[in-house]
């Protein structure tokens, strides 16, 4: 049996181990280009950032009131996506800002960004929800959590790239 | 019989077995702190997934959690202040016990985010299995806690510098 007066200094040590590697775990993130912006959640840019999953996606792709926004690689997107999605990358930022510009009159219009990656994995949608709040282009910035995967296995419309051939 | 008992004594006490686990534990540890801190918001979804804290807390136990495995693994391996990281260790592996055994019950099937060792084809999936290979390493980490000697460590080249000094 462990004798608990003996554990007392080892407890001790490990507290204080455990006390450095958080103050280290916080200071990476902060260096982390995806890490979390540890901020309270009354943070403006997190109130306009809202996750919806893919059914209440689907009511605003039928409404057609809504853009949706495919974060994932160029070719990711070329091989599949939501049909009429546009292809933002989520990282770098840098070809985030690019494809944003490119993309700035579709953003000055009334509609409401839908953002999407592959799936719960990814972080991509987030980033770039982030992004385009900090950049004030809309008051609500929709991100489908369970991404393309979770839109696909409902059922709902998928552009392929094999149907796109043979259309 | 004999020889089992008395290898098993020897492992206790710590010699080149003792020190071999406590490497590849350590090696095992900072191996998965790694590759949490690489992907943070993945890993903050698995923490998700388990259903026990507030989602608020998710984005800080994503970001200290793994840092604590690396610098608990580090110490482990390198074989400084072996004490108190193996309780480190050893109260994480129960946590992740208690986690797992938890979500089991509640009938729950997803990857348990644990060593990321879904890249090499092990399934890390929630199951009798995943918690019988932590309970292990429970065990493991208990006898390096336990043990008194530390060979090939940087307290036993310590404790021959001081002795030599003397």
């Amino acid at each position: 049996m462990i004798d608990l007066a003996v554990l007392k200094k080892p407890a001790r040590e490990a507290a204080v181990i455990v006390a450095l590697a958080c103050v280290l775990g916080l200071a990476a993130n902060l260096l982390h280009p995806n890490g979390y912006r540890l901020v309270p959640a009354e943070d403006p840019v997190y109130r306009k950032i809202v996750r919806i999953d893919a059914a209440e996606a689907k009511i605003k792709f039928d409404c057609g009131a809504a853009v949706f926004i495919d974060t994932r690689s160029p070719s990711e997107f070329v091989a599949s996506g939501i049909p009429g999605a546009l292809n933002i990358p989520g990282s770098p930022e840098s070809s985030s800002l690019n494809a944003i510009k490119a993309n700035s009159g579709i953003f000055e219009q009334a509609v409401e960004p839908v953002v999407y990656c592959s799936g719960l994995a990814c972080d991509s949608s987030e980033s770039l929800a982030r992004l385009l709040v900090s950049l004030g282009y809309s008051r609500s910035v929709y991100i489908v959590p369970g991404g393309l995967s979770e839109w696909e296995a409902k059922g709902y419309p998928v552009r392929k790239k094999e149907e796109e051939k043979t259309e | 019989m004999d020889f089992i008992k008395n290898t098993l004594r020897g492992v206790a006490y710590g010699n080149g077995v003792t020190a071999f686990l406590r490497v590849a534990i350590g090696l095992l540890f900072m191996w998965s702190g790694g590759a949490k801190m690489i992907d943070p918001a993945g890993f903050a979804k698995i923490i998700g997934f388990y259903g026990i804290l507030p989602e608020r807390l998710l984005p800080y136990a994503a970001a200290t959690l793994p840092s604590i495995e690396l610098l608990a693994g580090a110490l482990l391996s390198a074989g400084y202040r072996i004490k108190p990281a193996a309780l480190i260790t050893a109260s994480l592996l129960v946590i992740f016990i208690a986690a797992i055994t938890l979500n089991l019950a509640r009938g729950e099937r997803f990857d348990c985010g644990c060593f990321d060792l879904a890249r090499f084809g092990i399934s890390e999936t929630i199951g009798p299995g995943v918690i019988a290979r932590d309970a292990a390493l429970l065990a493991v980490t208990l006898v390096l806690y336990r043990a008194k000697k530390h060979v090939a460590s940087i307290e036993a080249i310590a404790e021959r510098i001081r002795l030599r000094e003397l």
